[in-house]
């Protein structure tokens, strides 16, 4: 009855699904409000914080442009190439071993069998509590003092570890705890694309003869590659500009060995209150993930032409 | 049809109701208004915020219960100012001051660490107190026990010590001490190392000093001013404020606490990462023989289960190796201060008050704080044989005077950055001494532009 | 049909129940160590070698985070924050969604561009400038401006995935609507929305885990209890309480709380909320 209005133009509505999209007030006023709302707290402190990095400040007062002297003050520091080693390293770190952990716990979760729910409840879990208390329960995880694995470890190796203060177990203690919180992430939305591979296409596998290796590589891993894809970029965008977890586990130490580049425009911002070097660094640290992000794109247009 | 008619009737009786209703209550509405207006103003309450590192609830903590005690006096003698605490951490405290002060949302009074009140002055976090002073005589300014000049920026005043309590206090294990042949204190470099030596089996570290940026490497700032002085050096020059903590003596310090970790093998290597509260939890738990820290630990240490009779303490041993006693360093104590934008008479008021005699010796008494008032020893207290400890603090500080130099450190929190950064290389990947020192000290300077 | 199991088939049972017994406990693990120092008395924390299970068990701690920090005006604080975001989260995001599923317009691209590049900006970059913007619109320290923020950076995912459920849902419901005399907005309200409540519990769900879990934004433009959020508070709480860890433990169990229930019960939405999108070919 009410079919017609469904594809052609029917006056009174504007719902078309027309080639050239038209000149409508409507729907730009619904969307201007969050558009609004993002522009307003995310892209016009981008221009500032642009404009602060080429100035002089002193604590909370922005003096003259200076040019690119707080960039060449980065790049001219030793502690800088730390910063960024560390970034990389940590956020390959992580995605080497989460990646790999999410997706076998998916293969595991994914066939029915008693007891699934309990564990994929268990599993979740680490997601949702929050960096800040990810840290604090990691430090008494890894404290000498008073946590489990430094006595276990300890009775192992017969020393007395301290994974946190050890210049060169550090950033594993570090990684460790960031996979365990984000590990979960990457296993949902593995699992959810598992879900939808129908069950014809593992027994038409089957039935060509192919072992359990073969059917994951031809059947199943060309189908959740997309997400497999797009759970990796959205891990490693997260990883690289995480602050809040290393600030509170290790506050970058020992020998700034975790102290990633999201930290250290932190500490150069809020604790030695030097808000244009900060900008500055913050805004080599927008560029990277600028060019990743492009990159990944890219790689997804690829992906999807399949 | 009936009952059509009367619903009617009662639809309009009710509408009428309602408008009645209505207006009457717009009418003694109107009049509530109108006579709360006519009302004599009653004094609002002023509210105060107070910003302290200390929560006021902690009854098992002395310096807490005498806090409490205190602030409830100032209520109860203040009916007309509502008193808030805040309690912020005191590893952040100068941090948040300067970020709220800019934003207009600072509290009206702060505690705040001596030595960052010269930070907090120049970013303008602080206002001077002069206005409130400018009346005070010679007498009135000369009745503390600390140097006037302590807590001024630029000749003005900016904050009042709440103690003057020396900073080199050495928490000591006796029976760890008296099993490695020490019946009275280490007093050089030499006995001490020997004692720390002996004192390191099993779980029991001998020696270690904390060296995390987290709290501002908090201890071994408060530490290391007495070991520079008797190898007659400092942490910068006096006049120009530029970096000695890397020449000679600095290198001697910390030579010997590399060695103490490598060579003695007394001291962790984690303590690189380690920030006070660690190591003040170990001396607290058993696993540590002795702990520097400043006077008002004893009280509440004094009552831990797991050490309890077992502590004493001593100074600090002669960084020098001369059997002198060494001079007292009593940077690192807390001040009080008004920042940017505070109720300024309210906020002057609770100053007053913590720092009147009474509140001094409820300090002392109840806290073991040690008071800032010439006037405040006066009181009885002081000749009672609970009062014997801190009356030898006292004196030990009146015999061996030194000036507070770190309290006038320029950009202290570079300082620190820097000095940790070195400090964590020397100990945790065994760096060279003399050029990792050298390269912080060039970091500093060219923060001072 | 069901036969019984072959060997092999027990053995990978038996291994499947293995390795994820291990995972779920690796996943447990700092949780539980929480709980049991939570309960543990003080004496018993600082034990070497440390105690796996607290005996006699306390709740001395509990009683002492509820009774005397702040904390439990930092949790109502949450809550307000989180509720506050929900809403101005779901009406921004509801209203640009529905136009995005449904109107091919001018500009259109360019909006959801704007949406989609905050994923591309590390938060670190806009705290500075936004932290002095706050100082200069006198809003440093308060509810409102930490809603406001909050609402920005979850928008534009909520956008995503609430577009999404609309275009699941068919166009022929709008337009008998719009047929029965609905306005465009009405047809929306009346119809639509109500029949994208899992969509709208699985957006509500996914911001009240955000901002219950958010802190470096909180921690740099708060000044007083009165807002202060949990994460903030607990942070404090940790570096005044420094060597109580039992204190500290029971705290953070105590922050655990609501997340782990809201969880629990919403789980299915939460994953659809997080899945939503991410999962199309």
């Amino acid at each position: 009855m009410g079919q017609t209005g469904a594809l052609g133009a029917t006056p009174g509505t504007h719902l078309t699904t027309g080639p050239r999209p038209r000149t409508q007030l409507f729907p730009v006023c619904l969307m201007l409000p969050a558009v609004g709302l993002v522009l307003l707290v995310t892209f016009f402190p981008i221009v500032q914080s642009v404009s602060l990095s080429f100035r002089e400040t002193s604590y909370l007062k922005a003096g003259g442009y200076i040019g690119l002297r707080h960039y060449r003050s980065f790049f001219t520091d030793a502690l800088s190439a730390l910063n960024l080693r560390n970034s990389f390293v940590f956020t390959f770190g992580s995605l080497a071993l989460s990646l790999p952990m999410a997706l076998g716990l998916a293969l595991l979760l994914n066939r029915p069998f008693p007891g699934r729910t309990f564990f994929r409840t268990m599993l979740i879990l680490p997601w949702v509590v929050s960096q800040l208390l990810t840290a604090l329960l990691w430090r008494w995880l890894d404290s000498p003092l008073l946590g489990p694995l430094a006595y276990v470890l300890g009775a192992l190796t017969d020393s007395r570890v301290d994974i946190l203060g050890d210049p060169s177990t550090a950033m594993g203690g570090v990684i460790v705890a960031n996979v365990w919180r984000t590990f979960p992430y990457a296993m949902i939305l593995i699992l959810a694309a598992l879900q939808t591979i129908p069950y014809d296409l593992y027994e038409a596998a089957r039935i060509d003869g192919a072992g359990r290796w073969n059917v994951f590589r031809y059947v199943t891993f060309p189908m959740i590659q997309n997400t497999f894809l797009i759970a990796t970029i959205i891990l490693s965008i997260h990883y690289f500009n995480m602050i809040e977890l290393p600030l509170v586990l290790t506050g970058g130490g020992p020998v700034n060995r975790t102290e990633l580049l999201g930290l250290r425009v932190y500490r150069e911002a809020f604790v030695l209150f030097k808000f244009g070097f900060g900008a500055a660094v913050a805004m080599i640290m927008f560029v990277i993930n600028i060019a990743v992000s492009l990159a990944y794109i890219k790689i997804l247009r690829a992906e999807s032409r399949y | 049809m009936a009952g059509k008619k009367q619903s009617a009737h009662t639809a309009q009786g009710i509408s009428r109701r309602e408008t009645l209703k209505l207006l009457g209550g717009t009418a003694a509405g109107l009049a509530g208004i109108l006579q709360a207006r006519q009302a004599p103003a009653q004094a609002k309450p002023v509210t105060l915020r107070y910003w302290t590192w200390q929560n006021s609830a902690d009854t098992k903590n002395p310096r807490a219960v005498a806090q409490a005690q205190n602030l409830a006096a100032f209520r109860k003698a203040n009916p007309g100012i509502e008193l808030v605490e805040e309690v912020i951490p005191w590893q952040n405290l100068h941090q948040q001051v300067l970020q709220a002060a800019a934003a207009n949302r600072a509290p009206d009074v702060s505690r705040q660490l001596d030595r960052y009140i010269l930070t907090l002055a120049e970013a303008g976090a602080i206002q001077p107190l002069d206005p409130f002073t400018k009346g005070w005589n010679a007498a009135r300014k000369n009745d503390y026990l600390y140097a006037w000049d302590d807590t001024t920026v630029g000749d003005k005043k900016f904050a009042f010590r709440q103690a003057v309590r020396p900073l080199n206090v050495m928490y000591y294990r006796t029976d760890l001490y008296e099993a490695a042949g020490f019946k009275t204190p280490p007093k050089t470099l030499k006995e001490f190392t020997a004692v720390s030596k002996a004192t390191t089996k099993g779980q029991v570290v001998g020696f270690l000093m904390p060296f995390s940026k987290s709290d501002g490497m908090s201890k071994f700032i408060q530490q290391c001013p007495p070991m520079y002085w008797v190898l007659g050096s400092d942490l910068v020059d006096p006049k120009t404020g530029k970096s000695t903590f890397h020449q000679e003596a600095g290198q001697k310090i910390f030579q010997w606490l590399q060695d103490m970790v490598y060579v003695h093998k007394v001291s962790p290597i984690g303590q690189a990462s380690m920030d006070s509260e660690t190591c003040n939890q170990m001396f607290m738990a058993g696993t540590a023989a002795c702990n520097f820290d400043h006077s008002s630990k004893w009280a509440e240490w004094s009552r831990k289960e797991a050490i309890q009779g077992k502590i004493d303490t001593a100074w600090t041993p002669n960084f020098a190796d001369e059997p002198k006693p060494v001079p007292v360093s009593t940077a690192g104590a807390w001040t009080l201060a008004m920042p940017k934008g505070a109720k300024a008479e309210e906020a002057w008021k609770l100053m007053e008050f913590l720092q009147s005699n009474e509140a001094e010796v409820t300090d002392a008494r109840v806290g073991g704080e040690l008071p800032t008032r010439k006037s405040t020893l006066k009181d009885p207290f002081f000749q009672t044989p609970e009062a014997k400890r801190m009356v030898g603090w006292l004196n030990y500080m009146a015999e061996n005077p030194h000036p507070a130099t770190s309290l006038k450190i320029k950009k202290l929190e570079a300082l620190v950055d820097a000095m940790a950064d070195a400090a964590q290389q020397i100990i945790a990947s065994k760096a060279d001494v003399k050029s990792t020192l050298a390269a912080a000290a060039q970091k500093y300077d060219v923060q001072l532009g | 049909m069901k036969r019984r199991r072959t060997r092999t088939e027990w053995l990978q049972l038996v291994g499947r129940y293995i390795a994820l017994s291990l995972a779920s406990g690796f996943a447990l693990m700092p949780v539980y160590w929480a709980l049991n120092t939570a309960f543990k008395p003080e004496s018993k924390i600082v034990m070497y070698p440390p105690q796996w299970w607290p005996s006699p068990p306390t709740l001395e701690h509990f009683i002492n985070v509820l009774t005397q920090s702040a904390l439990p005006r930092n949790y109502l604080n949450s809550l307000l924050l989180a509720g506050g975001t929900i809403l101005v989260v779901l009406i921004l995001g509801a209203h640009a969604g529905y136009a995005a599923a449904r109107f091919n317009f001018r500009g259109k691209n360019a909006m959801l561009f704007i949406l989609l590049a905050t994923v591309m900006v590390p938060g670190i970059v806009t705290l500075i400038p936004v932290y002095l913007m706050a100082v200069q619109l006198g809003l440093h320290d308060t509810k409102l401006i930490l809603i406001l923020v909050f609402a920005a950076w979850q928008t534009p995912t909520i956008v995503w995935l609430l577009r999404a459920f609309f275009e699941n849902i068919p166009r022929e419901l709008d337009e008998a609507a719009l047929i029965d005399g609905c306005s465009r907005l009405g047809a929306f309200y009346r119809v639509v929305l109500p029949l994208s409540q899992p969509g709208l519990a699985a957006a509500a769900i996914l911001v009240f885990v955000w901002v219950w879990n958010e802190f470096i934004i909180a921690l740099n433009l708060t000044a007083s209890d009165a807002t202060r959020p949990l994460t903030v508070g607990l942070f404090f709480f940790v570096g005044e309480s420094g060597i109580q860890w039992g204190k500290m433990a029971a705290a953070a169990s105590v922050a655990l709380i609501p997340v782990v229930i809201f969880f629990a019960i919403l789980q299915r939405r939460f994953i659809q909320g997080l899945t939503a999108g991410a999962t199309k070919g």
